[in-house]
Order: structure tokens, then C-alpha cells, then sequence
């Protein structure tokens, strides 16, 4: 087994926005989920 | 009396467009997989393993976090409340209602993986021999990760997908859709309905392209069986096509039949045919080994669901990461739609207590047991046996489904044990076809309880039309690639219904309207 040595490139600027963007997309997403569990039904 | 007839009408109209939306989407995906295979392969598994490169960390703990959920719902103060009325009766025996639980979800997969995937495991995954563990101790973590993918995780993802349509259903008199507890848990809010909707569009999509998927494959397997028993080889088109048609006439006839005949009595077969299997091999194989094998996969099937759920193996090569727990976990959520609102439909008069613990402990027991027995066979030729076993699978990576014949031809009386395991494929596949077809009706027929068979038909035909296209020109890896990248959109659909039942589940106990 080896490491995965893409993960040493240096990455583009492009490759770095769409990384950020999916994942605080997904976290935000997951937060949200959250306040929605404890939110009143109106 | 004419508002009630423009009603219904609206009703029937807006069902139809639901179900024509469906098919036409579902239509595209078949036409684009028998016209560029290798296009449509290419790119959807390039979405799946995109989804993993990023996601990794949220797909593997997922199933911990729904199964702690689970346990909330089960053991907190909402254990008590019912699915149904107060004085709502189960409408099937628990015995029946494990066996059309356990056998709609899981299926073949049963059949086909039941001694490959441990196998895989032990070859090469970075806990196995190619990530330097000894044999015996590659062995044991073979069985953990199997049942890892197949035990409580995959549970835990059914049960919740049933009861947040169960909730809705049984307590809010909303329809058995995918997408009903979107809509009515989101009812306050303007996006609720339209989400809803989509739901309801990707969750019969998925539901048939997956379907679909699995009868290609189950083709397959029968054919192999019956080479295997016979001796012959079978090498043209018209005898798959003959085994296609065969399946199609197994799973159809029981769809258009009431739930309580059709479906009831093949899930009651497919229970006894899968035991009777089991025990045989587990008396005239090493029974004590077994035992101990048993004792040992339930401990850690328990105790490694933490240290596995939480591991992304960040040091190492992703391949099997990515192609065996993380693509299993979403081939599971891909069949949620089906499995959620047939496992809504079944479950009235069941508590939440009861529906959580029974669904999620009972086939886990069950699995752990078959996957002992059959994946153990396998792994104890490996370790101390040839290893013929685990060299066919090193040796045939598109043919892995075969290693479970092999256990069967190892033992004793294959003579009768064959025709068995052939049996056993085909009503684990009318079974797993045959809830599709009916939930697939429900879905497109606006969610009534029973669905006009007509529409049952069709479906049963658009499924096996896929498979047809793909048995013929054998692009089962397209379809296959479809049924899990489906299962993507549908986590965040999923997501999102468990959010609208929780909200709903703690009005209603405030309100103490259950």
C-alpha cells in the first residue's frame, strides 16, 4: 500500500476553490440539517 | 360531490406526470447505457469516486450517526409511540415481517457476496495479507470489514429510511412516497413541496435502475448455477435471455397479487430456503470452527463499528476503499426509496422501540451467522486449506460471484445443494423484484396503499427491459454504475427527510398528539 502522493502536488488554484467549495457546502449543509432537527413547525 | 371527483382527478394527473417524469428520466439513463456503455460507465463512476475523494469522511461515519440515532429513537422517550393508531394491530406476523424486511433488502446480494466479498477483504484491503497482516489475523479482519458493510451500517440506513415514511404515514395520513417527509415535514417552508418532489422523481429512478442492475446480475448467477450442476456450458444469448424471461414471470405474478398472498408467501420461501441452505453447510461443514467463528465475528461486528466508521485508512491507496465500504454504503442508500416505502408499508402497529430494534438487530444477527458460515468456508481454505478459493477471486476480479459455488462444490451432496442455491437466487430475486415493483406503483400512483396493478405491470416491464438491454448487449457495469451514482443525490434527500420527521416527532410528542 502506498500513500496517495496527489495529495503532496501542489494544487491549482481551481482545485482548491472546488475542494473548499465542496466541503463547506457539505458541512454547511450538515449544520443546517441540525437547526433544522430543533426548529418549531410553524 | 363534483369537488371530490375534480380532486381526485387532480390527483390521478398529477400521479401521472410523476410517473412519466420517472420513466422518461429512468428511460435516459437506459438508453444512454446501451448506446455508449463505456461513455456512460466512464463518467458516472468518475462522479462516484469525486463524491468519495471528497466526501470519504462523511459516507464511512454516516452509518455511525444514524445508528446512534436509532438507538435515541429506540431507547429515548419516543420508544413507546406507535406506528398506526393506538389500537392498531400488526398487520403481519413478526416472523413474516423479518423475512419480507430482510429479504427485500438484502436480496441476492446474499447469495453473491457471501463468501466473495469476506474474501476480497482478506486479499485486499490494507487490513488483509496485502497490507502485510498475517494470514489468520487478515482472516479475522476480513469478516469485521464484511460485516461492517453488510450488518448494522446497512440496517441502520433501511430502518431509518422506513420510519421517517412509516412516521408520516401512519401519524400525519400522508402518502407512501420518498419524498412525503420532504414535503410534509417542510410544509411551513417554501422550498418543502418542490423538494419533495425530486425526492419522489430520483427515489423511482434509482429504485428501477437498481432493480434493474441486480436481475442483470442475477442472470448471470442463475446461468453459472446452472453450468456448475449440469456440467455444460451455455454460451449463447438465448439462454440468458430464457432465464430473463423466467425471472421476469417469478417476481411479476406475485406483484400484481395482494401483498398478504404474493409478496408474504416469497418472503416466507426465501427464509426457509436460505436456512435450510445455512444449516446444511454449517452441520456438514466444520461446525465447531463455525461456532467459534460466530462468537467471535458478533463480538467485533459490534465492538469495530467505532474504530471502522472512523477510519478513512488516510495513509494509504484509496482503490479499495473507495470500491468496496464507501460504494457499498451508497449502493445501500440508492435502494432506500424502494426498501423505505415497502418497509413503511409493512410496518403498521409495530412501536418505534420494536420497528428499530427488530429491523436493525435481527438480519445482523442473521448476516453475521451466513457470513460466518460461507465467507468462513472461504477464509478457512484460505488460511489453512489450498486457498483454490481465494485464488479464483485474486484471479477473476469481474467474476467473484462464483466463490460461493465453489464452497457448495467443496461439500458434500452437490447434487441436491446446487439446484438448491439455484432456487434460492431466483426467489431472493422475485423477492427483491417483486417489493421494487410494488413500491415503485405506489411511488407513481401518488402513494396509495394499494396500487393499481396495471401500473405494477408496467413497471415490472420497464425493468426488465433494462435488463434485457443489458443482458443483450452485456453492459451490466453501466447499469451498475447508474444504480449506485443515483444513490449520491440521495443521501442529501435522505438528510433532509430525517430532519423533517424529527422536527414533526417533537412537535407531536409536545403537542402529545401520539
Amino acid at each position: 500500500m502506498t500513500v496517495d502522493a496527489s495529495l503532496l502536488t501542489t494544487q491549482t488554484v481551481t482545485d482548491s476553490v472546488v475542494q473548499a467549495t465542496m466541503i463547506c457546502g457539505m458541512l454547511g449543509f450538515l449544520i443546517w440539517n441540525v437547526k433544522l432537527c430543533f426548529e418549531d413547525v410553524k | 360531490m363534483e369537488a371530490v371527483q375534480k380532486q381526485k382527478e387532480k390527483v390521478k394527473k398529477g400521479s401521472s406526470k410523476l410517473f412519466w417524469i420517472a420513466a422518461g428520466f429512468t428511460a435516459i439513463f437506459a438508453v444512454w447505457g446501451v448506446v455508449s456503455p463505456a461513455g456512460l460507465t466512464t463518467t458516472l463512476w468518475n462522479w462516484v469516486y469525486k463524491f468519495h475523494e471528497h466526501f470519504n469522511w462523511f459516507t464511512i461515519s454516516m452509518p455511525l450517526v444514524l445508528l446512534l440515532l436509532s438507538l435515541y429513537l429506540a431507547f429515548g422517550k419516543y420508544g413507546s409511540v406507535k406506528l398506526g393508531g393506538k389500537d392498531d394491530k400488526p398487520e403481519f406476523s413478526t416472523f413474516s415481517w423479518i423475512g419480507m424486511l430482510f429479504t427485500a433488502g438484502i436480496g441476492v446480494g446474499l447469495v453473491n457476496f457471501g463468501v466473495a466479498e469476506p474474501m476480497v477483504h482478506y486479499l485486499q484491503s490494507p487490513l488483509g495479507v496485502s497490507g502485510g497482516f498475517e494470514k489468520a489475523d487478515a482472516a479475522k479482519n476480513a469478516l469485521t470489514l464484511a460485516l461492517f458493510n453488510w450488518g448494522f451500517p446497512a440496517w441502520t440506513i433501511y430502518t431509518i429510511a422506513g420510519l421517517v415514511i412509516a412516521y408520516f404515514t401512519y401519524h400525519r395520513g400522508a402518502k407512501f412516497l420518498p419524498g412525503t417527509p420532504i414535503e410534509e415535514g417542510f410544509k411551513d417552508k417554501s422550498w418543502g413541496k418542490t423538494a419533495g418532489q425530486m425526492a419522489n422523481i430520483v427515489a423511482a429512478s434509482a429504485a428501477a435502475l437498481t432493480m434493474a442492475a441486480s436481475i442483470g446480475m442475477g442472470v448471470f448467477q442463475v446461468k453459472n448455477g446452472i453450468q456448475a450442476i449440469s456440467g455444460r456450458e451455455f454460451p449463447g444469448l438465448a439462454s440468458s435471455l430464457v432465464i430473463l424471461f423466467v425471472l421476469f414471470l417469478v417476481y411479476t405474478v406475485p406483484a400484481l397479487l395482494p401483498v398478504k398472498k404474493g409478496m408474504k408467501v416469497l418472503g416466507d420461501m426465501n427464509v426457509i430456503i436460505a436456512i435450510s441452505l445455512l444449516g446444511f453447510v454449517f452441520f456438514v461443514g466444520p461446525t465447531r470452527y463455525f461456532m467459534e467463528l460466530i462468537l467471535n465475528t458478533l463480538q467485533t461486528s459490534i465492538t469495530q463499528i467505532v474504530p471502522i466508521a472512523t477510519n478513512t485508512f488516510v495513509f494509504q491507496a484509496k482503490n479499495w476503499f473507495n470500491d468496496w465500504p464507501l460504494t457499498t454504503l451508497i449502493w445501500w442508500v440508492s435502494w432506500t426509496p424502494f426498501m423505505g416505502v415497502f418497509i413503511a408499508r409493512i410496518s403498521k402497529g409495530r412501536t418505534l422501540r420494536e420497528f428499530i430494534t427488530a429491523s436493525i438487530i435481527i438480519p445482523t444477527v442473521f448476516l453475521v451467522i451466513w457470513f460466518s458460515v460461507f465467507g468462513g468456508f472461504g477464509l478457512l481454505n484460505a488460511v489453512s486449506g489450498n486457498g483454490e478459493i481465494a485464488n479464483y477471486v485474486a484471479n477473476n476480479p469481474n467474476d467473484v460471484y462464483l466463490s460461493f459455488i465453489m464452497v457448495l462444490q467443496s461439500l458434500p451432496l452437490f447434487a441436491i445443494t446446487g439446484p438448491i442455491f439455484v432456487l434460492l437466487i431466483i426467489v431472493f430475486l422475485a423477492t427483491g423484484a417483486t417489493s421494487a415493483a410494488i413500491s415503485l406503483s405506489m411511488m407513481t400512483s401518488d402513494g396509495v396503499e394499494n396500487a393499481p396493478p396495471s401500473r405494477t405491470l408496467i413497471w415490472s416491464v420497464i425493468m426488465v427491459t433494462i435488463s434485457f438491454a443489458n443482458v443483450v448487449t452485456g453492459t451490466l457495469s453501466g447499469v451498475k454504475a447508474v444504480a449506485v451514482f443515483m444513490g449520491i443525490p440521495y443521501v442529501f434527500f435522505l438528510i433532509l427527510s430525517i430532519s423533517g420527521m424529527m422536527r414533526q416527532l417533537r412537535s407531536d410528542f409536545r403537542k402529545e398528539l401520539l
